[in-house]
């Protein structure tokens, strides 16, 4: 599990906000099938959060949430990750995750979320 | 940057006052010899908060006195001491010096040194000779071993209980956009303890339908009984008006968890911080959203908890609520008083208006009539309160009294939950004392002569409050030896209150212990017997429009019962019309109304004109005679009586006409006008006109002084 994480270095916060204006918060011009999470998911980019996995929403694919640069998340990112996980799974779709450990599984734990995401720690 | 911590004084001194009666409360029901751990915890968490607080403003004194108490508390609570007479004096001597010494700070007063350097040493003496003694002891009186909750900083909290808390935390929509974060706030709840966590995601839409502003998850959260309660409340304290949480004690099912709880393990690295290069994956535990309280087994079964912890706790313990300032109940009243007459005055209206759409204007204007009467009702319900505030305090007079004066008292308190408005709670303390006072005093025995009476050795003086109709009643009654109708007869002839040879029944006798000046103890007590008392009870009841009773009986006791009205503002009254004036007669005085026949009216000497009623002879009184107002109508049979009750007994109000029933909020004339017998205040009508509100029972009195003239 540990090797599939993403060694992408930890963006300075500053830059992150600066990428944040620049670009939404799903980062630039995600793969098909891909969405890297940008360094800080809060309420502040909550809107262009759930746009970026609106649109990832009927991917019949396997999405692959990319959690690597991911510094800073709050729970009205956390609910629309879980709301576009389990809408998924109602739809038949699978989604994974990539670089979760370090930020975005503390965070879903402690809300009590992480069965709901279905983080890979989730499968021991 | 500083922050200005005198803002928060208010707010400090104002919780440590409460927390104060938390543990005076909980002092007087620590039991001795046997004392119940969550008392004793709660003690502790008084002493505890207080301590933190008052260093944190820089209030040494008070930092350091209750360093010392919470250090004989951890004595007790260890079991290292037991709990005796003399330590819970000592406890209650303390809550009293806090308090002083609080007081003092508050009000910019020098402390009392001396007093409270003489309790501290004693505090000091009493832990000092403990810890010689019995360090054996001490270990043998341990509780069992319990999990510590993680973080050093909570090391000194009270001893695990079998218990555990239960969090319900139901964030409103709008708890995100107010800056609130819950991961933020349940990662301060991980590192006071073990956190169980279950989510309840069933409001949570699909993600097209989700606001991202708002917060659609709700949370049950388990945390162990040994965090203090306070801990936990001041991580929700942010989030207080945009959530809804329930905190409340449970048993555990077994002991707390050995093994961490996942959420735990995780929450020290946060998800703010830098990235941990470690996932705490090390961390067993219940996979997904475990059932919270779920233990593993074969864990020690968990010592029962003693069923009455909880009501203890919940007594003591506050729900989740907010402090409002009085003066914006007070406004909201005021507004709704003035909405009041506003719809009086729309109903007024919609009542003339014909046309297409009157009926639909009528429904309209009777939904607000509704709705009114809700709000009105809610709003009362703000400024009401439990009588067990001032209830609370007799537990501790009683207690010290008894001591005293060298008698078995106990105290029964009932209907402590029965509700009445803050204003009239607030005046019905000190009459409610008086009476206490002298039950204790005066009227409950000391053992030797009850016992030869063949009566319990405790005598038992009893509170009791009850809703009656609109009214509420508070009983004080004692099991002691009664009025001395003989003594008080003497002494009242003795002081020329009555004529020598002036014979008068058993209610007038007991009035005259209402009379100034008056009191039969052989002694002068700075308890009682200094004659000021009853008759400042009387005049305090009369002033919130309430009344006093007596009934005793001689070697059985005595009962006062205080009847007063819910509320001073608002009253339900019929409007009656008298020539061109318009009379608000309240409805709770109104036994009927009816219309006079010729035939049925009599007229006595003595007593003027009066009707006959269900066997009885009323007294008529025309009320545009005593207003000296010009009426339609003087033929009785041409216009209505209506029967009103006051101070037990009847009279009949000669009316033009019944106008109609509504609310009438109260303004009060005697600021202006003083006081006019007969009348207790004005209201302002629909139409924009004043009218007075009749005061039944001052009308009977002119009535009677009017006949006997």
């Amino acid at each position: 599990m540990k090797s599939r994480t993403r060694s992408t270095p930890v963006r300075k916060s500053g830059r992150g906000r600066a990428a944040r204006a620049a670009s939404p918060p799903a980062g630039p011009a995600p793969k098909s099938g891909e969405l890297a999470l940008s360094a800080e998911c809060t309420l502040a980019e909550a809107e262009l959060l759930k746009a970026a996995l609106a649109a990832l929403l009927d991917e019949p694919q396997a999405v692959t949430l990319d959690a690597g640069s991911l510094q800073r998340i709050d729970t009205a990112a956390l609910q629309l990750l879980a709301a576009f996980v389990r809408d998924r799974r109602l739809l038949g779709h699978d989604t994974r995750w990539r670089g979760a450990e370090p930020t975005l599984e503390p965070a879903a734990r402690l809300l009590g979320m992480d069965g709901m995401l279905e983080l890979p720690g989730e499968s021991r | 940057m500083t922050v200005d911590l005198t803002q928060f004084h208010d707010a400090f001194f104002e919780e440590s006052f409460e927390a104060l009666d938390t543990m005076e409360a909980a002092l007087l029901k620590l039991d001795i010899g046997a004392p119940d751990s969550e008392l004793i915890n709660t003690i502790f968490r008084v002493a505890h908060s207080i301590k933190g607080g008052s260093a944190t403003f820089g209030f040494s004194d008070i930092a350091s006195f209750t360093h010392s108490l919470e250090t004989l508390l951890d004595e007790l609570r260890s079991g290292g001491m037991p709990v005796t007479v003399e330590s819970s004096d000592l406890l209650l001597k303390s809550v009293d010096t806090m308090r002083a010494m609080l007081r003092a700070v508050q009000s910019k007063q020098p402390i009392d040194a001396q007093r409270v350097s003489d309790l501290q040493f004693d505090l000091e003496v009493a832990i000092a000779r403990r810890s010689k003694t019995a360090p054996a002891e001490t270990a043998r009186a341990q509780p069992p071993a319990l999990p510590v909750p993680p973080g050093e900083a909570h090391g000194d909290e009270p001893p695990a209980a079998a218990e555990r808390w239960r969090m319900r935390f139901r964030p409103f929509r709008e708890l995100l956009v107010r800056g609130n974060d819950p991961v933020r706030m349940l990662r301060e709840l991980a590192e006071l303890g073990e956190l169980a966590v279950r989510i309840d995601t069933q409001a949570l839409p699909s993600l097209v339908d989700i606001n991202p502003q708002d917060c659609h998850l709700s949370w049950t959260l388990e945390l162990p009984g040994t965090v203090a309660e306070e801990a936990i409340r001041q991580v929700f304290e942010w989030a207080e008006g945009d959530c809804e949480l329930a905190i409340e004690r449970v048993p555990s099912p077994a002991p707390a968890a050995h093994e961490a709880v996942p959420e735990t393990a995780g929450a020290q690295d946060g998800a703010g911080g830098p990235a941990s290069p470690a996932p705490p994956e090390a961390a067993p535990g219940p996979a997904g959203p475990a059932p919270v309280g779920a233990a593993p087994a074969g864990a020690a079964p968990a010592p029962a908890a003693q069923p009455r912890t909880e009501a203890t706790v919940s007594a003591l313990g506050d729900s989740g609520s907010i402090r409002v300032s009085v003066e914006k109940i007070d406004e909201l009243m005021n507004t709704v008083g003035e909405l009041v007459i506003t719809q009086a005055m729309l109903s007024q209206l919609g009542a003339q208006i014909e046309g297409a759409l009157a009926e639909r204007l009528r429904a309209g204007l009777a939904q607000l009539d509704r709705n009114m009467r809700e709000l009105q009702e809610s709003v009362m319900r703000v400024r009401m309160l439990p009588i067990s505030f001032v209830f609370s305090r007799f537990p501790r007079m009683v207690r010290d009294l008894a001591h005293r004066l060298g008698k078995q008292i106990e105290l029964k308190l009932t209907g402590e939950q029965t509700e009445l408005d803050k204003t009239v709670l607030e005046k019905i303390g000190d009459p409610l004392v008086h009476l206490v006072r002298n039950c204790i005093d005066h009227g409950i025995e000391s053992p030797e002569v009850r016992i030869a009476a063949g009566k319990p050795a405790a005598g038992t003086v009893h509170l009791d409050a009850s809703h009656r109709g609109g009214n509420i009643s508070v009983e004080v009654s004692d099991d002691g030896g009664g009025l001395d109708k003989a003594r008080i007869l003497a002494k009242a002839r003795s002081r020329g209150l009555i004529g020598a040879t002036e014979t008068l029944c058993d209610s007038e006798i007991h009035q005259l212990i209402f009379l100034p000046g008056f009191s039969t103890a052989e002694k002068t007590t700075d308890l009682s017997g200094r004659g000021v008392g009853m008759d400042v009870v009387r005049r305090n009841v009369k002033e919130l429009g309430g009344k006093i009773e007596l009934v005793s009986e001689p070697g059985r006791g005595s009962r006062f019962t205080i009847t007063l009205p819910l509320t001073l503002a608002i009253v339900d009254g019929q409007s009656v019309a008298v020539g061109s004036e318009t009379y608000i007669v309240p409805l709770i005085s109104i036994v009927e109304s009816m219309q006079l026949k010729p035939a049925g009216v009599n007229r006595l000497s003595g007593q003027g004109e009066v009707f006959s009623f269900r066997g009885d002879y009323l007294p008529i009184l025309r009320l545009h005679e005593l207003f000296g107002v010009e009426p339609h109508t003087r033929a009785l049979d041409e216009g209505l009586v209506v029967v009103a009750e006051g101070a037990g007994r009847r009279v009949g109000l000669f009316v033009d006409d019944l106008l109609g029933q509504q609310q009438v909020v109260i303004k009060s004339l005697e600021a202006n006008c003083g006081h006019i017998e007969g009348i207790s205040g004005a209201t302002i009508l629909g139409d924009g006109s004043v009218a007075l509100i009749l005061d039944v029972p001052g009308l009977i009195r002119v009535a009677s002084v009017r006949a006997a003239a």
